[in-house]
């Protein structure tokens, strides 16, 4: 016990949450030793940008905030980047990684989540794109400036929507295909959805909705041939894939920790070890997997107090989400997927304020469009806490 | 045209134009200071955080609730604290001053 005393926290990953419980814990102790273990260049840049940058003339290079070495300076933490987590030995209180073995006396999982992919026939994983982080970002931008002017994006939900008017703002054309009925169909009732449908479509986006791509295949020239379920064929330059996250849990199942749809943690963000904890886009609270900035934001508050010793409970009011589309002006508050109930609409054009009601017709969620999303503080206080 | 004064974290003074109608964060990011607004200015981060000067905060429009409560979550808060993407420049904010709160 003496000995993993003196070992540092380990905190694996370097987006925003490993980078946000690192500076809420100095905030607590100044001391103590901190090794940030990331696969990435652990550089510090806004994910959240990664989808609107083109449309806001962001590179590559613009979008970092601060270097890795520069961060890790100013909070006093050993950085080891471009260095990929294999495993955990939660008995020995060791992860080793590519570039060794790192003893800890608490661990951090702040891996975060990777977008899902799904092949269609033919396709090879190296076709699809996704932009879910900095280099993917790095590689996104130079093949768009390689005169990209066909995209096709897989997925409408809330990180293919962002795209699609990200890209359209650069004159790309988008087709859009989604088995959903509509846009955000997760998020947004018909009414505002179908709105932001037609909007897409007057920006000059080609929606196909109720569909999925059958199959991909490589034309001679470099661009691809899509094939749809119903037949139709779509060219396209580029593809981009944002069909979901999943959240990263490899390296917690090797600890043999317990994983639902995320890992999962207690009020202390605590794993089923009692050393290992996990928070942000990775972690599955009791509230569920959340990968939004709020939440992590209030997690990373926690775990700092924790690791620094005191007794301190997750709580999490209801968190409503600004959806960067600049189409149709969204912020969301997604009613649990588990609770029946059903949208009452007002309003008409992009001016909508919808709320979700469960069958004893209590409020569980709510969207706004165009000039309602100004309402959100009054919408969010009806709203039940995520975590009380 | 008006400006703001924005001190950065090296106690620069910094004067940018701003126009009416902009958020003051995107002011300060477009003039390519170091603030950093994950959120992309949805008062969602708490990143965008300034100190205004005490001269100018009554001026303001005072923080809601939604800003408050994202303070709460702020590094360094102080009574001049406020989130630059909730502030919407004015011209009867010219000459409008604050510092970079710490990264």
């Amino acid at each position: 016990m003496t000995i993993a005393k003196l070992d540092p926290i380990i905190v694996v990953g370097s987006g925003l949450a490993g980078y946000t419980l690192i500076r809420q814990l100095r905030q607590f102790d100044a001391a103590r030793p901190v090794v940030l273990i990331t696969a990435d260049g652990g550089e510090v840049y806004s994910k959240p940008l990664l989808s609107n940058a083109l449309a806001k003339h962001e590179t590559p290079e613009t979008l970092v905030q601060k270097t890795a070495e520069d961060k890790a300076q100013e909070l006093n933490v050993v950085l080891v980047n471009r260095c990929r987590a294999l495993s955990i030995d939660a008995e020995r209180r060791i992860v080793k990684t590519t570039r060794g073995d790192f003893a800890y006396s608490d661990l951090v999982l702040a891996t975060g989540a990777s977008q899902r992919i799904i092949l269609p026939d033919h396709a090879e994983r190296d076709w699809l794109d996704t932009v879910n982080d900095l280099d993917d970002y790095r590689r996104w931008y130079q093949k768009l400036g390689h005169g990209a002017k066909r995209v096709l994006l897989i997925g409408a939900g809330l990180i293919g929507s962002e795209f699609a008017d990200d890209l359209m703002s650069r004159d790309v054309k988008v087709d859009l295909v989604d088995p959903a009925p509509w846009p955000l169909a997760r998020l947004l009732p018909e009414a505002i959805g179908q709105r932001l449908a037609e909007n897409f479509d007057a920006a000059g986006a080609r929606l196909h909705m109720g569909r999925y791509v059958k199959q991909l295949d490589r034309n001679h020239c470099g661009s691809y041939t899509a094939r749809l379920d119903n037949g139709e064929r779509l060219t396209c330059d580029l593809v981009l894939s944002a069909v979901g996250l999943v959240p990263q849990t490899e390296l917690a199942a090797s600890a043999g920790l317990a994983i639902g749809r995320g890992i999962r943690v207690d009020d202390r963000l605590a794993t089923t070890d009692p050393h290992i904890y996990a928070m942000g886009d990775c972690a599955e609270t009791r509230a569920g997997v959340l990968p939004y900035i709020l939440p992590l934001m209030a997690q990373a508050k926690v775990l700092a107090q924790v690791l620094a010793g005191a007794e301190q409970r997750l709580f999490m009011k209801a968190m409503p989400v600004t959806v960067k589309t600049t189409s149709l002006s969204l912020v969301v508050c997604p009613p649990n997927a588990e609770v029946d109930g059903h949208w009452s609409v007002d309003g008409h054009g992009d001016d909508c304020a919808a709320v979700f009601h469960d069958i004893n017709g209590a409020p569980q969620g709510f969207a706004l469009s165009g000039t309602t999303v100004a309402r959100r503080g009054e919408f969010g206080r009806l709203m039940p806490a995520l975590l009380a | 045209m008006a400006n703001i004064m924005v001190v950065d974290r090296n106690g620069i003074a910094h004067q940018l134009q701003a126009t009416a109608g902009a958020k003051v964060m995107e002011i300060i990011r477009g003039a390519g200071l170091p603030i950093e607004a994950s959120c992309g200015g949805s008062c969602a981060c708490a990143t965008c955080h300034c100190y205004v000067d005490s001269e100018w905060l009554a001026l303001l429009v005072p923080a809601d609730d939604e800003e408050r409560d994202m303070l709460d979550m702020a590094f360094d808060v102080t009574d001049q604290s406020r989130l630059t993407c909730q502030i919407r420049f004015a011209d009867s904010l010219d000459g409008l001053r604050m510092t970079l709160a710490p990264i």
